[in-house]
């Protein structure tokens, strides 16, 4: 019962661009589907905003399966994109999306930058969605996407040409790990005007079957997440907030093994004003909202009356 | 009475505390663990079709940094009922102040990390479910139909919920065919009439799970160390021949890739109509993640055209074996 006094006082609610969620907890790409389908699960109208799978021009199959293998602490998955494409997305999923009561972000991948502009083109006059978050960082598709996000000048021609064709939409660039340096994409994809940066994207990775002497993956590598790389992002996360995000004021939404409020709490004070929860949601789609009220329990035990406090409060 | 539940509550899956009403040794490597439902998770669980599976929590999911083994592990189920006796437990397992209890049993072989976990949760104690997840076996509508259950290996399972529910429907001609490497790998509880065989491909009572719905059962072991010699395509084919009638059998059947690709084939080649449950890896088991793709055949002509791929956990994981690529 204090804890719902306590609940009065404190302000959640954060600024992704131009769009306000009412909490920092979102979901992240590829791990909740286009919603409809956690609908017996979790209450997803509770979320700061909801985040799609990626979606490309075409409809893709994705890769050959084995698709997805557990590693301690984490998950290696090579999904391949798989989906449905932009007509059928748009005449199903989105009309689903439309009823939900929270800010949509649609994840746009491509092979080209055609591809992504085709896709930021047909989605910018949509009212249903509040923005893009451009997927540069897929490690998974042998044809591309890990080009634009690990070099500095394709990314920003891309960030810049999905912003001339999306301008009236929030733009999101999420980061890609595999790189040397991630200061430098982040002010890449800053300076062509993303209006905020998701990062980590999963880092690439690879299991042998050692009697097989076969990876498990059918697609050979995969991207690894959940737990075992949440001190990567978190680390990434405070590079780019401390660096280049703090002073360009471009808002960071953290993700990468966030599994309860806690790790959530590393991001923000890190430098994050908003989080995506992933692979634990496969497990455990109610940690969405536990993540939420393990937030606003911690800053009202701590007497902070708003989440803005906290972001970057790293000593 | 299924349908009205099933309103009632107003969805069919959820995630669901269960509480551990018995495990027990099935074979020298199998467990099986009856799970008790209370309140609306009885009602949704009641609603369960043979062919769907539940996705088990094998660890603590409130202390997310105890992380160990990250995913659920997908399970058959192989029965539901509001009888004990019915999963083969005795009246005292019934808990008070209930409700509509609703018991589930799954059988598993204790292989990793997630099915170690579960072979150490004792009666009482509490497992975070999500179920009933997939599309199960379309059992006929026609009474008279006649229906072979083929369980191999860990397969097993989820025939003896078929033969529960086809017997409730009022089919009487259903014969198992259970089959394993060897004795000790039958996921069931072998009767004692199973060491007297003496005709392996005349059908008896050797297994207590089809007991209550009185499917008589043939058994083939690869090493011939019980029952019929042989796999179970070679048992189907020795009893065809010998009861022609049951050419015209629906086939379910469930187990190793090897055995249902073997299985499809024959029915292929026989013209039987033949379901399938498969496998395959699961990130999420709720089609949320496109982890658990199976490759399907393409109808077009075209051979270059891209594969078509079903997901086990939404579309599946029962199929029209003549559907599947068995060569992906
Ligand atoms: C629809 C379906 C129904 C199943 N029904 C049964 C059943 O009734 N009884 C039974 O004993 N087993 C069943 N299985 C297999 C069962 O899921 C695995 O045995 C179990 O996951 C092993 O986990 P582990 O941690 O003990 O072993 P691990 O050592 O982690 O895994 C052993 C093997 O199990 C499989 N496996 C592991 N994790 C997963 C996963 N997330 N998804 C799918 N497969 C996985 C892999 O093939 C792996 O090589 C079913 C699988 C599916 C997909
Ligand atoms: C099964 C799976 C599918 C994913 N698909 C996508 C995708 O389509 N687009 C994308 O940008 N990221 C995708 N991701 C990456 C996640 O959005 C996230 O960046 C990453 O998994 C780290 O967060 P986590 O540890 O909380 O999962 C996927 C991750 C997983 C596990
Ligand atoms: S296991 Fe995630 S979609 Fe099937």
């Amino acid at each position: 019962m204090n804890a719902d006094n306590d609940k009065k006082q404190v302000d959640l609610s954060v600024n992704i661009g131009k769009v306000r969620l009412a909490n920092p907890v979102m979901t992240a790409s590829g791990t909740c589907g286009y919603a409809y389908e956690l609908r017996d699960f979790v209450d997803l109208g509770r979320l700061g905003a909801f985040v799609t799978k990626s979606i490309t021009r075409e409809e893709r199959v994705g890769n050959a399966p084995q698709r997805t293998v557990e590693t301690a602490s984490g998950l290696l998955n090579a999904i391949g994109l798989a989906n449905m494409g932009l007509d059928k997305f748009i005449e199903g999923p989105l009309a689903l999306l439309a009823r939900m009561s929270v800010p949509v972000f649609v994840n746009v991948a491509g092979k080209t930058v055609d591809d992504y502009i085709a896709v930021a083109e047909a989605l910018a006059g949509r009212d249903e969605i509040a923005g893009l978050e451009i997927n540069v960082s897929c490690p998974n598709v042998k044809e591309g996407g890990i080009t634009f996000g690990t070099d500095p000048k394709i990314l920003a021609d891309l960030v810049g040409r999905v912003r001339q064709v999306a301008a009236n939409k929030v733009l999101i660039a999420k980061l890609t790990p595999n790189v040397t340096d991630i200061t430098v994409t982040a002010r890449a994809a800053i300076d062509a005007g993303a209006d905020a940066l998701s990062l980590i994207n999963t880092l690439t990775g690879m299991v042998v079957d050692v009697e097989r002497r076969r990876p498990v993956l059918a697609n050979r590598t995969g991207g690894l997440s959940g737990p075992a790389i949440k001190p990567v992002a978190v680390h990434m996360v405070e590079r780019v907030y401390r660096e280049v995000a703090g002073p360009a004021k471009v808002p960071i939404i953290g993700l990468g093994g966030i599994a309860c409020a806690l790790d959530a709490l590393e991001f923000i004070i890190a430098g994050a004003s908003a989080v995506g929860v992933g692979t634990a949601v496969l497990t455990n789609p109610p940690a969405l909202i536990e993540v939420i009220e393990g937030i606003e329990a911690y800053l009202a035990r701590h007497g902070m009356s708003s989440v803005a406090e906290l972001v970057g409060s790293l000593q | 009475m299924n349908k009205e539940s099933q309103k009632k509550s107003g969805r069919t899956r959820g995630q669901f505390v269960a509480r551990v009403a018995a495990q027990l040794q099935r074979g020298e490597h199998h467990r099986a663990l009856v799970l008790s439902f209370c309140g609306e998770s009885a009602e949704v669980m009641a609603c369960a079709e043979p062919g769907q599976f539940v996705q088990v929590a094998c660890r603590d999911i409130s202390r997310p940094r105890m992380s160990v083994p990250q995913l659920r592990r997908p399970i058959s189920i192989s029965g539901v009922s509001e009888d004990p006796i019915a999963l083969g437990l005795g009246n005292g397992h019934c808990r008070d102040g209930c409700g509509r209890e609703v018991m589930v049993r799954i059988i598993y072989r204790v292989h990793g990390p997630g099915t170690n976990w579960l072979a150490h949760q004792a009666v009482g104690e509490e497992i975070d479910i999500i179920g009933p997840l997939g599309r199960g076996f379309n059992l006929p509508k026609d009474k008279d139909t006649r229906v072979i259950l083929i369980g191999g290996g860990v397969g097993l399972p989820p025939m003896f919920f078929s033969a529960d529910r086809l017997k409730r429907n009022g089919c009487s001609d259903v014969l198992g065919i259970a089959g394993a490497a060897t004795r000790g790998l039958f996921c069931c509880d072998l009767l004692n009439e199973a060491d007297g065989i003496e005709d392996a491909l005349v059908p008896g009572k050797y297994v207590r799970e089809f007991g209550p719905s009185n499917t008589p059962v043939l058994l083939a072991a690869d090493d011939g160390s019980i029952g019929f010699k042989g796999n179970v395509v070679q048992a189907l084919d020795g009893y065809l021949k010998r009861n022609e009638q049951w050419r015209s059998a629906e086939v379910f059947a469930c187990g190793p890739k090897p055995m249902l690709r073997a299985v499809a084939n024959f029915c292929q080649e026989h013209s039987m109509n033949c379901q399938v449950c498969l496998e395959s890896y699961m990130g999420c088991g709720i089609g949320v993640c496109q982890s658990c793709a199976v490759a399907m055949r393409s109808e077009g002509k075209d051979r270059e055209s891209p594969k078509k791929y079903r997901l086990v956990c939404a579309h599946g994981p029962v199929f029209d074996a003549a559907k599947v690529d068995w060569d992906a």
